[in-house]
Parts: C-alpha cells; sequence; structure tokens
C-alpha cells in the first residue's frame, strides 16, 4: 500500500510522471490535491485495480472522467470527492463493502457514480448522481453540514434504505426501499420513480409523482400527490398530528389510512 | 345482529349488570360506549369471552375502568379511552386490536395488564403502563393539538415493542424495540435493546442497554447518551451525522462508529 498523488503532468492515467513514478495499484490510496491543474480524462479503464482510498481534494477543481468515460475500479473502500469539479466513477464491485463521501465545496460539484454502487452513500454537500444501474446501495445517507452547500441527490440506481436529512433527493428512474426517515428535507418522485416506504417527520416535503408508496407514515411535513395527474394507490398510510397529506381524492385512493388527528377528534392540520 | 350500548352506571359498578347499560349488556360484535354522564365507573371484571367492535370511553368520563387490583378482561378490535380517570385493562382474544389514548390523565390514563398482542397504540395525551410479556407491534406515541408541557404523553413500558413510533413525549422502555423512529421533540430511555434506531428532530435518546442498535443513525440535533450508566457495552454501527451528539465512555463503549463530522472534516 502506497500514497499516490497526483501530480497534473498529463491527462493520462498511465503516465507514470502524474503519480510520481509507479501508476496506483490494489490497496494504494490516492489523492487528486487542491494543487490539480489538469484532471484525469485518457486511460481511465483500471478496472482491475482495488485502491483502498480514492480522495478528491477540498478546493481541487479539476474534472476527473466525463460523461460515458467515467474513471473505472474494480472497487475502492473509501471514496470522498470534496473538490468542486466534476467526477465520474464507475466501479465494478462497488457493492463490496465500500463507503463513498459526496462533500462537493462548490455549485459545481457534482460526483456521477455508474457500474455497482458502493454500500454505503454519504451525500454531506453538492451534487450526486447515482446512476449505477448494476447491484444496490444498502444504505444512503443525505445529511448536510453547516457552512456547506446543501446536497442534492439524483437516485437513478437501487437503494434498500436512506436517510434524507437535509437537502434534496429526487428519484428518478431508481428506487428505494424505505426512506427510513425524511426530515427538514426534500423527497421528489417521479412518474418512473419508486420509493416503496416513507416515514416522514417536521419539515419533510414529499413531492409524490410516482406511484405509491405502499407504507406511509406521515408524523410531520407535507406529502403532496398533486403534482401528477395519474391514478395512485397508497395501501398503508397513518397521518399523525403536524402532518398533511395534499391530494386529489379522485385521483388518490388510500386503501387504508390510519388519519389519528381525525380519529382523535383533533383539529384538521 | 350487533348493537351499540351505553355505560350509564345506574345501579352498580357491574359490567354484567343489564340495568347500567342503555340497550343492555354488550357481547361480542357489539360497540360499548361510556357516557360521559355516568354517574360511576366500571369494575374489574372478566369478561374474556367478550369481544367487542368498539369499546369507547369519552373525554368528559371521570371515573375508573377496573382497578388497580382487577383489570377489565376484555377484548375488542378498537379501543379509545379519553376519559380523565382511569382505565385498567387486560386485552384479551385476538391480536387485531388498536388502541388510541388521550386522556388529561398524567399518572395512569392507561394500565395494561399483560394480555393478548396489541397490533397498535396511539398514545396523544396521557401516562400509559405496559408491563412485561405485552407485546405490541407498533406504538406511537404522538402529539395532539395540545403542545403544552404538562400535556406530553408518557409511556412507561416493560413490553416487547416491533415498531416504536414517536414525535413527542417520552418513553421508558424495559422491554425490547425492535425499530425505533424518535422524531421531533421526543425524548427516549432504553433500558432494554433496540436494534435499530433512527433519530431526527431534537431527539434525545438516553441508552441504558449494553448490546444492541444494529444500526442507529442521528441526525443534527439529536443526542444519544450512553453515560447514564457506567457499564460496558457493545454495541453495533452508529452512524453520527454532523452536528449529532453521541455520548459514551471512550474506555468501555465498543462500536462501529461513523463520525461523519470527523470523517469528512467538517
Amino acid at each position: 500500500m502506497a500514497e499516490r498523488r497526483w501530480q497534473s503532468n498529463s491527462s493520462d492515467y498511465n503516465d507514470v510522471l502524474n503519480w510520481g513514478g509507479t501508476v496506483p495499484q490494489n490497496g494504494d490510496d490516492i489523492t487528486i490535491p487542491a494543487s490539480a491543474t489538469i484532471g484525469p480524462q485518457i486511460g481511465l479503464d483500471q478496472s482491475s485495480v482495488s485502491p483502498s482510498l480514492f480522495h478528491v481534494e477540498e478546493g481541487c477543481t479539476v474534472d476527473i472522467g466525463a460523461p460515458g468515460n467515467p474513471l473505472i475500479y474494480n472497487t475502492i473502500s473509501d471514496t470522498e470527492h470534496s473538490g468542486a469539479g466534476a467526477f465520474y466513477l464507475n466501479m465494478v464491485s462497488g457493492g463490496s463493502g465500500g463507503a463513498l463521501y459526496c462533500v462537493c465545496d462548490a455549485d459545481d460539484g457534482l460526483l456521477y457514480v455508474t457500474g455497482d454502487p458502493p454500500d454505503y452513500v454519504f451525500a454531506v454537500s453538492g451534487e450526486l448522481h447515482m446512476a449505477a444501474t448494476a447491484g444496490t446501495c444498502d444504505r444512503l445517507v443525505v445529511c448536510p453540514a453547516s457552512g456547506k452547500q446543501l446536497p442534492l441527490v439524483i437516485v437513478d440506481s437501487a437503494v434498500t434504505d436512506a436517510y434524507v436529512f437535509g437537502g434534496t433527493v429526487e428519484v428518478r428512474q431508481g428506487s428505494i426501499v424505505i426512506v427510513q426517515a425524511i426530515s427538514g428535507a426534500s423527497l421528489i418522485v417521479s412518474p418512473a420513480g419508486s420509493v416503496t416506504s416513507v416515514y416522514s417527520d417536521t419539515g419533510a416535503v414529499l413531492d409524490w409523482n410516482g406511484s405509491g408508496p405502499a407504507f406511509l407514515v406521515a408524523m410531520g411535513g407535507v406529502c403532496d400527490w398533486t403534482g401528477s395527474a395519474a391514478l395512485r394507490t397508497v395501501t398503508d398510510a397513518r397521518r399523525f398530528a403536524g402532518a398533511t397529506l395534499t391530494y386529489d381524492s379522485s385521483l388518490v385512493t388510500f386503501t387504508s389510512l390510519m388519519d389519528v388527528p381525525v380519529i382523535m377528534g383533533l383539529p384538521a392540520s | 345482529m350487533a348493537k351499540t350500548t351505553s355505560w350509564l352506571g345506574t345501579t352498580s359498578g357491574a359490567f354484567a349488570t343489564a340495568g347500567n347499560w342503555d340497550n343492555g349488556v354488550p357481547v361480542t360484535g357489539d360497540t360499548a360506549l361510556v357516557s360521559a354522564s355516568a354517574v360511576r365507573g366500571i369494575d374489574g371484571s372478566d369478561q374474556s369471552a367478550v369481544l367487542l367492535a368498539k369499546f369507547f370511553v369519552p373525554e368528559g368520563f371521570e371515573y375508573d375502568v377496573g382497578s388497580s387490583s382487577t383489570p377489565l378482561r376484555i377484548g375488542t378490535s378498537l379501543a379509545e379511552f379519553y376519559g380523565q380517570g382511569s382505565v385498567y385493562w387486560k386485552n384479551e382474544g385476538a391480536a387485531t386490536e388498536t388502541v388510541y389514548v388521550n386522556s388529561t390523565n398524567q399518572a395512569d390514563a392507561l394500565v395494561l395488564t399483560a394480555g393478548s398482542a396489541i397490533s397498535a397504540m396511539v398514545v396523544g395525551r396521557g401516562a400509559v403502563t405496559i408491563p412485561a410479556s405485552q407485546s405490541i407491534s407498533v406504538l406511537h406515541i404522538t402529539r395532539t393539538n395540545d403542545l403544552s408541557l404538562s400535556a406530553r404523553p408518557s409511556v412507561e413500558s416493560l413490553g416487547a415493542i416491533s415498531n416504536l413510533w414517536m414525535h413527542w413525549g417520552s418513553i421508558i422502555q424495559g422491554g425490547t424495540t425492535l425499530n425505533a423512529y424518535c422524531f421531533g421533540s421526543s425524548k427516549a430511555q432504553f433500558d432494554g435493546v433496540v436494534t435499530n434506531l433512527v433519530a431526527a428532530g431534537a431527539a434525545e435518546i438516553d441508552y441504558r442497554a449494553a448490546t444492541g442498535l444494529t444500526v442507529a443513525i442521528l441526525k443534527a440535533g439529536t443526542l444519544l447518551d450512553t453515560t447514564k450508566l457506567a457499564i460496558s457495552r457493545t454495541l453495533g454501527g452508529i452512524t453520527v451525522c454532523p452536528g449529532a451528539e453521541f455520548r459514551r465512555f471512550d474506555n468501555i463503549t465498543t462500536c462501529t462508529l461513523i463520525d461523519l463530522a470527523r470523517r469528512i472534516g467538517v
């Protein structure tokens, strides 16, 4: 294991001068420094290599890869993008225990993930686009940090559990089995997106344009189905005081709605 | 044919006395309503052969149902306890019950004796006691339109809870909890093992079990405190988002910790 620091000699990943003499090997720690003046754009198929760490430093503005030309590894134990550039990443075996941290530090920061997503994904700031088509991300945690740009996460992948504590998550063509908590954040479910179960807390805004959900526990926030004119069915929903459900009853059917404030005779919220 | 009958308590506190009801003693399938103007409460007794459709105790009813020594043993598909007195109840029959509690009684609004499993219990106001060997599939501690501190619901439990959803009020849970969603301004003391925990809002979690927390995720503004008991702990995986706090004794607490603020340097 060695530390390999990108030297910005050229855009060729396989240029040894970019790495101080040795191209990164399995188990290496790779850093794209804040001082980088050019990013890797050529020779990006490193699919037989599994670095231990890939870190794009805060202040780094170069792009790594491009749409249709991602940097490909077998897997990475830890990936952290703290830069302001775009980073296109593909992992062949990402779901083998790896973690990914998206901490982009400016509006232009983007982490675009294809291939097999890591097991654990943490989005703190910047834009994360999960476009992986193989495998499943076990856990997505979206949590902003003070002084950082609110995170935007676009989900075109399969996610098992999501915890959304700030920013926006847009489920376009992907799926989330359970949003275990959404609090002070926005969740947009597109017609082609799928979220099976949701637990909402204060400040949550659910813009529901897809089917379902099958199970909704609304303890706070607003769940709004009015953005789509499609017929939808919500199988099991529980609304508690402080939560609001907004829908056209001719379009949205609740198979089983436990409306607690109504049952308890409380004023409608 | 199922009927609806109202408790008046005209002659005595005996459940099985027809003169205490305006439409006869309730039997299986009936709806039993307690009149807010009833003149006395309902004595505890064994009515375990009866499975009501609904048992309703209204706001304004100031007497007790059952007693601390003798609960009312009866089954019901739906129970709503909104009175100011106490309800001492043993749930009998099939486990399909939903129970609502919304009472200004902050001492003993509902005191359960261990009985059949309860599918769902919603506590808005009032104090609820759940004994060991009482299982509850979903316990929700919610808020009503009364947000005064004196109206905070509280639950003391030794029972097993599959899913705890709370965004207001407090719980002291001595039994096991499979999934705990502690949102809003909820406060929870867990003496028993919690398997999965999500804390959001301004939730405060006092965790005293020696094991558990296979997955625990803490949002900014929440607190997970394991320092109230100085015992060795082996916990699972705890993720602390920036702005959340996890208090622990480093020398005796073992867990897989993801401290995001420290990990990413924010």
